[in-house]
């Protein structure tokens, strides 16, 4: 009966599957915690912001 | 020239983390202010395609990252980035043509086509409003693809409003909110190097001199970036039923903003 229900959301909601189940799933504070990995790309996207800001620098 | 300018900052930040959240704005809403501080449209039109590019594939990454979308590259793709390529690929035939139409000064009624834009946006913001009371419905493809044609045919006109129509168009095809957004600022990514390809070629190609002046793009790169970086984690926080809430009153405001602008500005 779960499983055939979880089915049905999935199929409601195929676009957006894993959004609406995270929100089904996970409390605001657990939303808010951040993965290690995802930290490091945060700091490798402000690595390359520096460096186009370095090459605005030189080129502009 | 190397300048930093922190009111621009500032209003870049502020309309690209609308942007990134609500899928619309950016455009829409930072264009015209830069026009009242002094700005030429050859000095934000373009700058404003390339930071977009950049910040809309960099929210979008970071949307993946989140979990708002759930994107897949390799074959076979799913629907959620079969949805992205489709409004993109629209996106990107009428950005061409909204450029084109720049260059060559082909004379179209701003006025008219800009106001039918607002009112179209208003209509489609307060249907948005009244169905928040019902639940999300099945997905509607045609629909989408209408929304996506639409929205296209309005920027490739010169109107603008792509963005509003697009997120408002998915969520009426019954795509969650969360991830319309996600959509939008993927497809605007790709829209937008269409239109800074179409800005440095069509010139090219026509023996037309190319002028784009760079002033504005450090600072309007600076806000965008910082907010595209930030924007896909506050939708991962907020539940759903808020942005349900958010998108389609922002889109009211910018259609008003529009009107506004248009007769009493």
């Amino acid at each position: 009966m779960e499983n055939e229900e979880i089915k049905n959301e999935k199929i409601m909601n195929e676009i957006g599957y894993l959004a609406y189940m995270m929100d089904s799933e996970m409390t605001m504070f657990e939303k808010m915690k951040i993965k290690k990995s995802s930290l490091y790309r945060i700091l490798g996207a402000m690595t390359i912001y520096l460096v186009i800001m370095i090459l605005f620098t030189l080129f502009l | 020239m190397f300048e930093i300018i922190p009111l621009v900052i500032v209003l870049a930040f502020l309309f690209e983390t609308m942007d990134s959240c609500a899928g619309m704005g950016f455009g829409t809403g930072l264009t015209p202010l830069l026009f009242v501080l002094g700005y030429e449209p050859l000095q934000v039109v373009p700058i404003l395609l390339i930071s977009e590019a950049i910040t809309g594939f960099t929210s979008g990454f970071f949307h993946q990252e989140f979990g708002n979308v759930d994107f897949k590259i390799k074959k076979p793709i799913n629907r959620e980035t079969r949805v992205m390529l489709n409004i993109a690929i629209i996106g990107c035939f009428s950005i061409i043509l909204s450029v084109f139409l720049t260059y060559y000064s082909v004379k179209v009624d701003k006025t008219i086509i800009k106001t039918y834009v607002a009112i179209l946006v208003i209509v489609m913001g307060i249907i948005a409003m009244i169905k928040i009371k019902f639940s999300s419905s099945n997905y509607k493809p045609k629909l989408l693809t209408f929304f996506s044609a639409l929205a296209g045919f309005n920027k490739g006109v010169g109107a603008g409003g792509y963005g509003p129509v697009v997120m408002l168009g998915q969520i009426f095809s019954g795509i969650y909110e969360k991830t319309a957004t996600a959509i939008v600022s993927v497809a605007e990514g790709f829209v937008s190097i269409a239109g800074v390809v179409a800005f440095l070629f069509i010139p090219i190609i026509s023996n037309l001199p190319i002028e784009i002046d760079f002033l504005l793009l450090p600072s309007i790169f600076t806000g965008g970036f910082i907010a595209a970086l930030l924007s896909p984690y506050i939708v991962r926080v907020f539940p759903n039923k808020i942005w349900k809430i958010v998108i389609p009153v922002y889109a009211l405001a910018i259609g008003i903003y529009v009107l506004a602008q248009l007769f009493i500005l």
